[in-house]
């Protein structure tokens, strides 16, 4: 039967899905996603980490701009820049979406959400308010935005501009996920105080309710996080299903821990929100570096800082950019600024080929 | 396609005890989209059986992705967390909606293109067609697990993960779903080869 049910696949995929449908849906979700700080119901301007990385990341662009510019006028401020690693000189910045936010404010223009993505190497912002304003201001907005980024020294970027959406598909609020609204609530914010109170090491930070309710049951799972050395789970358990069934929830509670090793937690945070973004955004935004992609992966308590490059292994100027970008990584993480952040934490930096596949370092 | 461990394989794991990856949220949501709208909308599908609708709840299960992706742990493979999702959302719609009214008034299995002409390849498609049929008619908590035992090979384990139930319960409901499936499969052979 297994044979059959392979065909009967095949031909499911073949017949049930197309190129059509996968664009529609696709098409769908980046127009929800680049309208969602302005009035989606998924609100990410909380939720988003990566968004404040990137963000603040591009922010470090904008100083590293102005310190260069600057570097042109004095003899004295050229020669320190001429020491200073270039990924240094971006650290720690003040991000460039705010200056570009508060420029356009200034100017009067109505926009929300200005934004950076990596991937596409774009800047992009949302224009409140009617379809006639949009068309009257978006070319003016346009290009005071590539002005102020032009400025900042990038040499590789898109500015792209959208209008406010008005029809957001709600996600609809049914009972259930009021009531598991209402769990949320009774255990974020009354329970889980009083638990760490009592010294319960429960990781608030980390501490997000599933956001994928139970299927095919009405039990309302709460995920909790705690850190690996908590032994009294059961303690913990129970002061949750106590407290919820008499706040008047009738429905079955369950408690799912997930326990972290918090101290690995906290370096890769650190890393991830401090030290990566600065490199990120540095490799991505200056041509010299022919970067296409980013990542990295916190293994064993090991950094490893990936790199993906435009050439081929085969080409003869591969092993120096590799070379190139990993000296620059290499300055930047072993310089004084950094001391605290990386401490003795173990590093590797990876440099690939176009196909991410061969190492050129 | 980017640095990093999310994508490149059909394995995809992210797990922040033991490794962890980091591309920004855009690029991670389009290499999802890329791997996974066809997945994502055939298992909505399996549910809705309406283009309209699967297209939506796909859409519905990317954002959620997009959304809880800070807070996605990776005590299960990335994989299993998406169709966990994606078999919560559809449940959720069908909850919401008139379960009777999605599966017999809306006209069955809208097939898109027939591109094959020869006879054998339309008797040969035009099986597959009832067998999926049958497929997409089995009881909704054994059609689940056919689904995305047979077609998404997804082991017991992950199973369980998926469907928030424990593997004896995946096992059952998978070995009587087979069963039921044989008995309607073997009778519909025999409509089609006499028919």
């Amino acid at each position: 039967m297994d044979k059959e049910l392979k065909k009967i696949h095949e031909h499911y995929r073949d017949n049930y899905f197309n190129e059509e449908i996968a664009d529609q849906i696709k098409d769908k979700v980046h127009q929800e996603l680049k309208n969602a700080d302005a009035i989606s119901p998924i609100k990410m301007r909380n939720y988003s980490i990566a968004k404040r990385i990137s963000y603040s990341a591009a922010a470090f662009i904008l100083l590293f701009g102005l310190f260069l510019g600057s570097a042109f006028i004095s003899p004295a401020m050229a020669e320190v820049a001429s020491k200073i690693p270039f990924l240094n000189m971006i650290f720690d910045q003040k991000p460039i979406n705010q200056v570009i936010s508060e420029e356009l404010e200034e100017r009067g223009y109505e926009v929300d959400g200005v934004g950076y993505s990596v991937r596409k190497k774009t800047f992009h912002a949302t224009v409140i308010g009617s379809e006639e304003y949009y068309n009257e201001v978006n070319g003016e907005i346009e290009k005071i935005i590539k002005e102020i980024v032009s400025s900042r020294g990038y040499d590789d970027f898109k500015v792209t501009l959208e209008k406010e959406r008005i029809d957001p598909i709600m996600i609809e609020n049914d009972a259930n996920n009021l009531i598991r609204e209402q769990v949320n609530k009774i255990v974020m914010e009354e329970l889980v105080p009083k638990l760490i109170e009592q010294g319960y090491k429960i990781q608030t930070n980390y501490l997000i309710v599933d956001g994928s309710p139970a299927a095919n049951s009405d039990v309302i799972t709460i995920d909790l996080t705690i850190a690996d050395t908590e032994t009294r789970k059961a303690e913990i358990e129970k002061a949750m299903i106590e407290e919820v069934k008499k706040q008047g929830i009738q429905e079955e509670v369950k408690v799912k821990f997930h326990t972290i090793d918090v101290q690995a937690k906290e370096t890769e945070m650190q890393w991830s929100t401090e030290v990566l973004p600065v490199i990120f955004e540095g490799m991505l935004n200056k041509k010299e570096y022919k970067t296409k992609g980013v990542g990295y992966s916190f293994k064993k308590g090991t950094m490893n800082i990936h790199i993906t490059t435009k050439v081929e292994k085969s080409d003869k100027e591969a092993a120096a950019l590799g070379k190139k970008i990993e000296n620059a990584i290499q300055d930047f993480l072993q310089s004084e600024d950094l001391k605290d952040i990386v401490g003795d934490t173990p590093y590797k930096i990876v440099v690939r080929d176009k196909h991410d596949k061969e190492e050129i370092n | 396609m980017n640095g990093g461990t999310y994508l490149g394989n059909q394995e995809i794991h992210i797990n922040q005890e033991t490794e962890s990856s980091y591309v920004d949220k855009e690029t991670l949501i389009e290499q999802l989209m890329e791997h996974y709208t066809e997945r994502v909308y055939l298992l909505a599908y399996s549910f809705v059986k309406d283009r309209g609708i699967a297209e939506d709840i796909s859409q519905e299960v990317f954002l959620k992705v997009y959304k809880y992706i800070d807070s996605f742990r990776g005590e299960a493979a990335l994989k299993s967390w998406i169709y966990r999702i994606t078999v919560n959302t559809s449940m959720d719609f069908l909850k919401k909606k008139s379960l009777k009214q999605l599966l017999f008034e809306n006209s069955f299995l809208e097939s898109f293109h027939r591109t094959e002409s020869a006879e054998t390849s339309y008797l040969e498609s035009d099986r597959n067609e009832q067998l999926l049929e049958v497929i997409l008619t089995l009881p909704m908590k054994y059609r689940t697990v056919i689904v995305l035992h047979y077609f998404y090979d997804l082991k017991i384990n992950e199973l369980s993960t998926v469907l928030d139930v424990r593997s004896n319960t995946v096992k059952t409901r998978l070995s009587r779903g087979r069963e039921m499936l044989r008995r309607k499969i073997e009778a519909k052979k025999g409509d089609i080869f006499s028919g």
